[in-house]
C-alpha cells in the first residue's frame, strides 16, 4: 500500500520537525543541568584539593645568610 | 541525558523550540521546492511522466514550507524571552534583536507567499505574468538562507553549514543553468530563419471594410 504523496509530505515535515524540537530540547536540557553539576562539585570541599598560590613577591628566601660575627678581643684574665 | 532538565527546557523554552524547528523545516522544504522547480524549468530529467510526478512534489513541499513558515512566526509569539509582539513578527524590521536579518525573515515568508498561492490565480493574473513573477522564487531562498545565517540559532552548528555548503552550489549551479540555457534558446530562436510574410488570408466580413457598391445609402 503506498502512502499519497500529500500525506508523504506532511508526514516527513512532521517527523523532521518533532526530531528537531526533541534534539534541540535535549541540548538545552543538557546545558541547563551543567552549571549545577560545576555548582555542586564547587561545594564539595573534602575531595577537591586546596590549591595555593605564591606569588613571585612572597616566596620565602631560601638562601642562608652567614650570620656577621663581631671580632671581640680576648678576655685577660690575670691570675693574681 | 538528563529527563528533568529535558523537562524544564521544553516547558521554560517550548515556544522557541517550535520556532527553530519550524524555521529549520521551512528551510528544507522550500530548498526542495525550489530544487524542484529549477530541475523542472532546466528539465534536466526528462523521463515520460516524469515531469507530472515532480510538479506535484515541488507543489506539495511548496505549500508545506509555506505552513512551516507561518508556524515559525506564530511561535515566536509566544516566546517570553523575544516578546516580539504582532508587530515583530509581521512587519519587517520592526523586531528589536538582530533587526536586519529578522526583517528580511518576514520579507522572505510573505515573497514566499505571494509567489506560491499566486499558483492558483495563475489564470486570472495572466499565466505570462505568473511565469516571469514565479521565476523570482529563488529569491524567496536567498532571503530564507541569509535569514538563517544572520539570525538563526544554529547558524554556527557544524551540521548547518554542511547542510549550506552541500545545497547552495547544487541551488545556484541549477539557476545559472536554467538562465544560461533560457538565453541560449532565446537567441537561437532570433537566429534561425523567418518564413517569408504572407498577407493572411482574411475571412470576409472582417478588418478590411467591404466595398460599397452602392447597394442603397445615401
Amino acid at each position: 500500500m503506498s502512502i499519497p504523496r500529500p500525506r508523504a509530505v506532511a508526514i516527513f515535515s512532521l517527523s523532521l520537525f518533532a526530531i528537531f524540537f526533541v534534539v534541540f530540547a535535549l541540548q538545552l536540557g543538557a546545558k541547563a543541568s551543567a552549571p549545577t553539576t560545576k555548582a555542586k562539585a564547587a561545594t564539595n570541599t573534602e575531595a577537591a584539593p586546596v590549591e595555593t598560590t605564591v606569588s613571585e613577591a612572597e616566596e620565602p628566601v631560601t638562601e642562608y645568610v652567614e650570620p656577621e660575627y663581631e671580632e671581640v678581643p680576648p678576655v685577660v684574665t690575670s691570675s693574681s | 541525558m538528563n529527563a528533568v532538565g529535558t523537562a524544564e527546557a521544553i516547558q521554560s523554552h517550548g515556544w522557541w523550540l517550535a520556532s527553530r524547528a519550524s524555521g529549520l523545516v521551512a528551510l528544507v522544504l522550500v530548498t526542495v521546492s525550489v530544487f524542484l522547480g529549477l530541475t523542472m524549468s532546466a528539465k534536466v530529467m526528462r523521463r515520460p511522466g516524469f515531469a507530472k510526478k515532480l510538479l506535484a512534489v515541488h507543489e506539495q513541499t511548496a505549500l508545506a514550507g509555506l505552513v512551516a513558515i507561518a508556524v515559525h512566526g506564530i511561535a515566536l509569539l509566544g516566546d517570553p524571552w523575544l516578546h516580539p509582539g504582532v508587530a515583530g513578527v509581521a512587519i519587517p524590521f520592526a523586531l528589536g534583536f538582530k533587526t536586519f536579518f529578522t526583517g528580511l525573515g518576514v520579507i522572505a515568508g510573505y515573497l514566499a507567499a505571494l509567489l506560491g498561492l499566486s499558483y492558483y490565480v495563475r489564470r486570472r493574473i495572466g499565466t505570462k505574468l505568473w511565469r516571469k513573477a514565479h521565476r523570482a522564487t529563488v529569491v524567496v531562498y536567498l532571503l530564507g538562507l541569509t535569514h538563517a545565517l544572520g539570525a538563526g540559532t544554529d547558524a554556527s552548528a557544524v551540521w548547518f553549514r554542511w547542510w549550506v555548503m552541500l545545497t547552495t552550489p547544487i541551488i545556484g549551479g541549477l539557476f545559472v543553468y536554467r538562465v544560461l540555457s533560457a538565453r541560449a534558446k532565446k537567441q537561437a530562436r532570433q537566429r534561425a530563419p523567418r518564413p517569408a510574410r504572407r498577407p493572411a488570408a482574411r475571412p470576409a466580413g472582417k478588418g478590411l471594410a467591404k466595398p460599397d457598391f452602392g447597394s442603397g445609402g445615401v
